[in-house]
């Protein structure tokens, strides 16, 4: 093909004729023809052909193609521009150069805005003056904005101070220069903050503390345990982040007080993804008896706080049943995962040897007959097979009611139980079952009968 | 940074390890590269306790002593290219259960079979080709073609579904051919599937014929390249419970081959929960009820 | 029961600003990085309202909104859309996709909690 037709290749065929003539190009050949089609794919909006640039082509893309790429950013059609964005941030540092110079020749304060971003997400400080003189000759709000979130993102030095010019020219500013701040991280800034903090409303305090558990220091550490007491509410989980944080980069040790406790067991009991990591740390680290209350309630909830709150319940050597069983009777939300946990505990008290107390068993047993007939399918099976664990012979007290199970898998459960149990015991319930409407059921409870009774008429 | 830091690690870490074959770091990561070559499954290194476990069957069973004499059996043995299949039985995970992922099958038969249907028949063809990848057992197949049966067949007699399931376990293989499951296997099934297209025989359920007949069963390495080219001209592929075994590259490798496989218009299902993101960018979201599809433009 | 308010945009910090500003007045988030990530995230939770921005890598906010619109279940679904450019037809263009309303950035935190209780309480 002449270039001529080449070019008119690239235009006019279909999405899956050009994926096909490029992946047909040898490897080697690849670099030399990419700046012949790069337009024309990315102006072609088919989800395969972006494919292809974002992962098959990528490692072809360099300083030259960022040049043709970032022309794009101007485009009418937002896919299309999002798109160029997309590939300059994949291609990185070696995409700087160009952009800088796409940045200087732009007027459009949106275009101009976009490429700030992007210069920002790829963080190269080569970036930095340029971001600079920007902020101080901009007008726009978004474009000051945009410079002040990239200069953090690049972590440039040079601009704490041009960047803190900026906290009191705009309340919509604050929290961008904070979060600036937060990156780079200074001596100066933390001061900054320190000094603003008492003038500030709950919103940028809350930035303010997310900050100072990242670039606090000694002073910060015990302002914010002061902080802790004066508090209530969602912003203890931030402030115990950042109190955790600290106390991880200083080595510094957690008074543990009544205070204290309540924001650990409101940090636990949030349990937001956000603050997971917290309450994990935070169970893992103290010892005490409302702080595990507090875990069993929110059990089930998350699989990595299960298992810590699982291993710490087995630890604490004093711990026992009663609380469980208590919180069983609740019937709290999270019924389903006690029972569970249950099992398991009575899984490591074999293990342990460790025997049931009179009143933790009483209550337990309690708890659990009471769960016989719960609205919930699965928490009646888990009821029984703890029951028939628990105390064969009391378990048989209640075969009246099991029998009547709504549910067909329960009922054939509640067989495979009484399965092992001798046929003197179980025969008036197996007489029942067999007469159930269920075939599968009628059919097993026959087949224990007849085979402890060789000769037993149905 | 992360705030669970060695005081919490220790705490869960405090159990000694004391069986006679021991699998060392690095090891791990030689057999850990060495699997991740043959099929793209990658173990993290929070998962090396689980390959230990897998493996010691094997390794017993070959009268071998450590891990490291395995890993020169599966590299230079004579039957390594045999020992291959114990190799990927062993690493997968079986446990998966018929209907496990309902809005996935009513999103197929309310939505998704009609529209592909409705193209086919502007195109004057009658065929729908379905490949349930990384089948297992055959609990996903078998789940497919049930759902087909009780929704589609009666509305379009004239149209063929070809459903085929594979996986990388020729064990697993084996037992979607016979087509014999436990409770386990059934227990989220409706009751009156179970008697429809099952027969209860002692404690197991045999598939109904009429439902084994619709799916084809056989190997095959979704990281294998000619594996992968014989899948072609699919319309609805299921990958669900499988991608999370892979890393980055090799998940994005395989979703890229199932890309190729899948005809325009056609659908991609992977798993609750799982995602793309980061993986391709090539097919077009379509959100369904509790559940969403990819689908090839 | 927490109202869940997904919040989908590329830059970390505003999904970090939003995630403070709401989660203060008793809201639960959860983050997306863009369209195709929300998208993936709706069919497993309970989401309330969505805020989205409107450029965003993979896949857009607008697209995302037609998506959920033509959702049987998501389609009375509160959306928020923030929108950075200076020009209007983004915002239009947005709310003619069928968002219910929107936030011009850099916001001021007061006015999204304003925006986000016209929805829920």
């Amino acid at each position: 093909m002449t270039k001529t037709e080449e070019k008119y290749f690239y235009r006019s065929a279909g999405a899956a004729d050009l994926i096909d003539f490029i992946n047909k190009i040898p490897a080697n050949k690849l670099s030399q023809k990419i700046p012949d089609f790069l337009d024309e794919l990315l102006i072609n909006e088919d989800k395969g052909i972006q494919n292809l640039l974002s992962y098959s082509l990528i490692n072809y893309l360099g300083e030259k193609e960022a040049g043709i790429i970032a022309r794009h950013i101007s485009s009418d059609k937002i896919n299309i521009r999002n798109f160029a964005g997309e590939l300059l941030i994949k291609i990185g540092a070696k995409a700087v150069p160009a952009l800088i110079k796409y940045l200087v020749s732009v007027s459009d304060d949106d275009d101009l805005k976009f490429t700030i971003d992007i210069l920002g997400m790829i963080g190269d400080s080569k970036a930095g003056d340029t971001l600079i003189s920007v902020l101080l000759s901009a007008q726009n709000e978004n474009v000051i904005v945009a410079c002040i979130e990239a200069l953090g993102n690049i972590k440039y030095e040079e601009a704490v101070d041009y960047i803190m010019m900026c906290y009191d020219k705009k309340d919509v500013y604050k929290m961008y220069v904070i979060e600036a701040l937060s990156k780079i991280g200074s001596a100066k800034a933390l001061e900054f903050l320190h000094n603003k903090y008492p003038d500030e409303n709950e919103f940028t305090r809350l930035t303010m503390i997310e900050t100072m558990g990242v670039i606090g220091d000694e002073e910060t550490f015990f302002f914010l345990l002061s902080e802790l007491n004066e508090r209530e509410g969602a912003i203890v989980c931030t402030i115990m982040e950042a109190i955790l944080k600290l106390k991880d980069k200083f080595g510094f040790d957690i008074p543990f007080d009544e205070k204290m406790k309540n924001a650990v067991i409101q940090t636990v009991f949030a349990a937001d993804p956000d603050y997971k990591e917290v309450a994990v740390y935070l169970i893992s680290l103290f010892h005490d008896r409302e702080i595990l209350d507090a875990c069993l309630r929110i059990y089930g909830k998350d699989p990595e706080l299960d298992s810590i709150i699982k291993h710490k319940f087995f630890d604490y050597q004093n711990y026992n049943l009663l609380e469980l069983a208590a919180l069983i009777n609740e019937k709290p939300a999270n019924l389903q995962p006690l029972l569970f946990l249950l099992q398991h505990v009575l899984d490591e008290f074999d293990r342990r040897e460790r025997k049931i107390q009179n009143v933790e068993y009483r209550n337990l047993i309690d708890s659990i007959t009471k769960c016989l007939e719960y609205p919930h399918e699965e928490i009646r099976k888990s009821a029984m097979s703890i029951l028939f664990r628990l105390d064969t012979g009391i378990a048989l007290m209640f075969l009246d009611i099991m029998v009547r199970d709504d549910n067909v898998w329960n009922r054939l459960h509640l067989l495979d139980l009484l399965a092992d149990i001798d046929i003197e015991q179980t025969k008036d319930a197996l007489s029942v079952l067999m007469k159930d409407d269920n075939e599968m059921v009628a059919e097993k409870s026959r087949s224990l009968l007849e085979f402890n009774y060789q000769t037993e008429k149905p | 940074m992360s705030i669970v830091n060695s005081a919490a690690y220790s705490f869960l870490n405090s159990e000694v390890h004391t069986s006679d074959t021991y699998l060392s770091v690095e090891t791990f990561e030689n057999l850990r590269k060495h699997i991740y070559d043959q099929c793209g499954i990658y173990f993290q290194d929070n998962k090396k306790y689980l390959l230990e476990a897998r493996l010691s069957k094997r390794i017993s069973h070959l009268r071998l002593n450590s891990f490291e004499a395995y890993l020169n059996y599966l590299k230079y043995n004579v039957n390594k290219e045999n020992e291959k299949k114990y190799l990927f039985d062993a690493i997968t995970i079986n446990e998966t259960y018929f209907f496990r992922n309902q809005p996935q099958l009513d999103a197929l038969v309310t939505k998704v079979i009609p529209e592909i249907i409705e193209q086919k028949q502007k195109a004057g063809k009658n065929r729908i080709r379905i490949w349930s990848a990384a089948s297992s057992s055959g609990e996903e197949a078998y789940s497919i073609a049930i759902s087909i049966l009780d929704f589609i067949k009666i509305k379009y007699p004239d149209f063929e579904f070809e459903i085929t399931g594979t996986d990388i376990s020729h064990a697993a293989i084996e037992a979607a051919k016979n087509g014999i499951y436990k409770d386990y296997a059934v227990r989220s099934t409706p009751a009156h599937y179970l008697k429809k297209y099952f027969k209860a025989k002692g404690n197991v359920y045999h598939i109904d014929p009429s439902v084994k007949q619709m799916v084809q069963f056989r190997f095959l390495n979704l990281y294998d390249d000619s594996d992968m080219k014989t899948m072609m001209g699919i319309d609805i592929i299921f990958c669900a419970n499988v991608l999370i075994y892979f890393d980055i590259n090799s998940k994005i490798k395989v979703v890229s081959s199932l890309y190729n496989s899948l005809n325009r218009g056609g659908y991609l299902f992977i798993g609750y929960s799982e995602t793309l993101h980061s993986v391709s960018k090539a097919f077009r979201l379509v959100s369904f009820s509790k559940t969403i599809g990819y689908r090839k433009e | 029961m927490k109202n869940v308010i997904l919040v989908a945009d590329d830059s970390p910090s505003v999904r970090k600003f939003i995630s403070l500003t709401l989660s203060l007045k008793g809201f639960k988030i959860i983050s997306a990085a863009d369209g195709m990530e929300a998208l993936e995230i709706l069919p497993n939770e309970k989401i309330n309202l969505l805020i989205t921005d409107l450029n965003m890598p993979n896949v857009d906010g607008f697209e995302l909104i037609r998506t959920i619109r033509a959702n049987e279940e998501l389609k009375d679904l509160p959306i928020i859309i923030l929108s950075s450019l200076s020009g209007n037809n983004e915002i239009q263009e947005g709310m003619a996709c069928g968002a219910n309303s929107y936030l011009v950035k850099p916001f001021d935190p007061h006015r999204i909690v304003y925006e986000v209780t016209k929805y829920l309480n």
